[in-house]
C-alpha cells in the first residue's frame, strides 16, 4: 500500500487502481517512502511550530503584562511630574515674592505672577529677553551689574549665591521698586540650561510705612517746637524780670522749669535729627571751629542741668593752642550736648564729668568721662544702635529715648570721624570719645564746605 | 539763671520793627524782647495785614513768619520785594519749620536772614536785628546758619 497522497495521484494519472502498472511498484514504493518521510518531517516541524507559537504566546502575555506595568509606572511618574510642576507653578503664581529664572545666556525663562505685578510687565513681554533689558538694580545711587546680582557659574554648587537687602529696582517701563534680592543656582543648571533663579521681596510697602513714620515724627516734632518756643521764652522773661526778687525755693523751681524745657527741646531736636538721618536729608557744612572755645560754650549751656544734680563738669583745657576742628558747628554741638547730657543723666548726684582733648597728626579727639554707672560689656556693641537702651540695673532709672548715641555716631561719621566708648564695667564710669578731622593747612582758613 | 542782655542798639527808639506772626504767645515774647531793648514794635497776625502795614509804616526791618493765615509768608515776601516802597526793607524769616529748600527759595526771593524760633533767645534775636539795622544790605549765609 502506497502513501495516501501518492495513491490518489496515481489513480488520477492512470484512471483507476487496476490500470496502475504493477511493474513500477518498487519505484512507487520509493516515492511513497519519500512522501512518508516528508510527512514525518512536516509533522515534526508543525509540532515544533506549535510549541514555539505557544511559547511565543506565553512570552507575549508576559511582555504585555510587563508593558502594562511599565506604562502604569510611566503614567504614575508622569502624573507625579505633572503634579510637581503644577504644584510648583501654583506656588510660584501664589506666592507674594517675585521669582525670575534666567538661562545661561541670562535670558528670562521663568517669570511668575508676582514678578509680573512687581515689574509691571506681562510675561509675554519679558520671556526670552535678556534680564538686563528688563530690570536695572541699584544700591543707593550706584548700579549693580547683572553679573554681580545674577551670576552665571559653571560649578555644581547648589544654593544662594547672592543676597542683598534694600535695593532699588527700575524696570524697563520705568517703574521704581525697593526689594530684597536673593539669587540661587541649582546643581543641574549646566545640564538643563538654567543660569540663575532670582527671588525679589518687595519692601516698597515697608518703605512707605517707614516714610509715614518719619513724616509723623517730623510733623509732631515740628508742632512741639511752637509751644516749646513759648515755654522757653516765657521762662526766660520770668527769670529776667522777676528772678532777682525770687527767694531760693522760687529760684530753684523756675530753674528746674528752665532745665526741663531745655531737655525737652533736646528731645524734640533728637527726634527731628533721627527723621533727617533716616531720610538721608542731613547735611554737613564744615567750617574751622576754635574747639576749646566751642566746648566751653556747650558746657555753659548745659551747666545748669549738672549743677542742679550737684555734678561737676571739668573741662581740662589743652595747655597749648590746638588746631581748629573742621566741623559743622550746629551738628557737632548736638554730639557734644548729647554726650554731656548722657554723662549727667547716668551719673549719680555728686559725681564728676571730665572733658578733654588730644591732638594727633590728622585728628582731634574729644573725651567725655563720667564717674557714673558705667556700661556692662555686653551692651557696648549695641550702644550706638537706634533705640538701644542699656537694660537691667540701669532700667530702674530709665532715661532717654535711645536716640542720642545713634544720632551722635551718625553725625560724627558724616564728619569722617569715629566715636567710641570705654567702660570698665558697671559702677566704674564710662568714657565716650570721638575724633574729628582738624584743619591741616592754616594758609587756607576757609576750606571748602561739604 | 539767665543774665541780663547787654544793649545792642543805642538808637533803638527810632527803629521800627514789624513782626508778622500769627501765634499770640510768640508775638508777645518777641515784642517783650524787642521792647526791652527799646525798639518800636508793630504787630500783625496775618500775611495780608502784614503786607499792608509794611507799606503804611515803612519799618526798618521785618520779622516774617512763614506759615501765616490769609496770605502765607512766601507770598508776603514776594509782594514786599515787588513793591517799590518796601523792596529795600530787610526781611528776616522766623519759623520753626526749618526746611532748607523753603528757606533757600525765600532767600532767592530776597529774604536776607533767618531765625529758627525754637533756638532763638532774646540775645540771638537782638544781635541779629542789630546786624541788619547797622547794615540793611547784610545777607546771612544759609549754609552756616542753623536753619533746620
Amino acid at each position: 500500500m502506497f502513501h495516501k497522497t501518492l495513491h490518489r495521484q496515481l489513480i488520477k494519472i492512470f484512471g483507476s487502481e487496476q490500470q496502475i502498472p504493477k511493474g513500477l511498484d518498487p519505484l512507487f514504493q520509493v516515492i511513497s517512502d519519500t512522501y512518508l518521510h516528508s510527512d514525518e518531517e512536516r509533522n515534526l516541524i508543525e509540532r515544533s511550530l506549535d510549541i514555539s507559537s505557544k511559547e511565543l504566546g506565553e512570552l507575549n502575555v508576559q511582555l504585555r503584562s510587563e508593558r502594562e506595568l511599565i506604562e502604569k509606572e510611566v503614567e504614575k511618574r508622569t502624573q507625579e511630574l505633572l503634579a510637581e510642576r503644577n504644584k510648583l507653578s501654583l506656588i510660584l503664581s501664589g506666592i507674594g515674592d517675585s521669582v525670575i529664572a534666567v538661562n545661561r545666556e541670562k535670558k528670562i525663562v521663568l517669570f511668575n505672577k508676582a514678578a509680573e505685578n512687581l515689574i509691571g510687565l506681562p510675561i509675554s513681554e519679558v520671556l526670552d529677553k535678556p534680564l538686563e533689558d528688563i530690570i536695572k538694580v541699584f544700591d543707593n545711587a550706584s548700579e549693580i551689574p547683572a553679573n554681580t546680582y545674577c551670576p552665571i557659574r559653571s560649578d555644581d554648587f547648589e544654593g544662594i549665591i547672592y543676597n542683598k537687602k534694600e535695593l532699588k529696582l527700575i524696570s524697563a517701563n520705568g517703574k521704581q521698586i525697593f526689594v530684597n534680592l536673593l539669587a540661587g543656582q541649582i546643581k543641574e543648571g549646566l545640564k538643563v540650561n538654567l543660569g540663575c533663579i532670582l527671588t525679589l521681596h518687595d519692601i516698597s510697602e515697608e518703605r512707605r510705612l517707614d516714610d509715614m513714620k518719619l513724616d509723623f515724627v517730623s510733623m509732631a516734632a515740628h508742632e512741639l517746637r511752637t509751644p516749646l518756643t513759648s515755654l522757653r521764652g516765657y521762662t526766660y522773661i520770668l527769670i529776667r524780670d522777676y528772678g532777682p526778687k525770687f527767694d531760693e525755693e522760687e529760684k530753684n523751681i523756675v530753674n528746674r522749669i528752665s532745665i526741663s524745657t531745655q531737655r525737652l527741646v533736646g528731645l524734640v531736636e533728637n527726634l527731628l535729627n533721627v527723621a533727617r538721618i533716616e531720610r538721608g536729608a542731613i547735611t554737613v557744612h564744615s567750617q574751622a571751629i576754635d574747639w576749646p572755645q566751642n566746648i566751653k560754650e556747650v558746657i555753659s549751656e548745659i551747666i545748669n542741668q549738672a549743677k542742679d544734680k550737684n555734678i561737676e563738669i571739668n573741662f581740662i583745657e589743652p595747655k597749648e593752642k590746638i588746631s581748629a576742628v573742621m566741623a559743622d558747628k550746629l551738628r557737632i554741638n548736638e554730639v557734644l550736648t548729647n554726650l554731656m547730657a548722657n554723662a549727667i543723666n547716668y551719673t549719680p548726684a555728686g559725681g564728676k564729668i571730665y572733658v578733654w582733648t588730644a591732638e594727633n597728626e590728622n585728628e582731634i579727639t574729644t573725651y567725655v568721662k563720667d564717674t557714673g554707672e558705667g556700661i556692662p560689656a555686653d551692651a557696648i556693641p549695641h550702644l550706638f544702635k537706634k533705640f538701644f537702651r542699656v537694660s537691667g540695673k540701669l532700667e530702674q532709672g530709665s532715661k532717654g529715648t535711645g536716640l542720642g548715641l545713634y544720632i551722635s555716631k551718625s553725625i560724627v561719621e558724616m564728619h569722617n570721624g569715629r566715636i567710641l566708648v570705654a567702660s570698665e564695667g558697671l559702677g566704674k564710669g564710662s568714657t565716650f570719645y570721638f575724633s574729628l578731622p582738624k584743619m591741616v593747612d592754616s594758609k587756607h582758613p576757609t576750606p571748602p564746605t561739604q | 539763671m539767665v543774665s541780663q542782655t547787654e544793649s545792642y542798639n543805642n538808637d533803638a527808639s527810632n527803629t521800627k520793627v514789624l513782626l508778622i506772626e500769627d501765634n499770640y504767645y510768640i508775638q508777645d515774647i518777641y515784642k517783650n524782647y524787642l521792647k526791652s531793648e527799646g525798639y518800636q514794635v508793630m504787630l500783625c497776625s496775618d500775611g495780608k495785614q502784614g503786607f499792608e502795614q509794611a507799606i503804611l509804616i515803612k519799618p526798618d526791618i521785618i520779622l516774617l513768619d512763614m506759615m501765616l493765615p490769609v496770605m502765607n509768608g512766601m507770598e508776603v515776601l514776594k509782594k514786599l520785594k515787588e513793591n517799590s516802597k518796601t523792596y529795600k526793607i530787610p526781611v528776616v524769616l522766623i519759623t520753626n519749620l526749618g526746611q532748607r529748600d523753603i528757606i533757600s527759595e525765600a532767600f532767592k526771593l530776597g529774604a536776607q536772614g533767618y531765625l529758627l524760633k525754637v533756638r532763638c533767645d532774646q540775645d540771638t534775636l537782638l544781635r541779629t536785628i542789630n546786624i541788619f539795622i547797622k547794615n540793611p544790605e547784610h545777607q546771612m549765609d544759609i549754609k552756616t546758619e542753623a536753619v533746620e
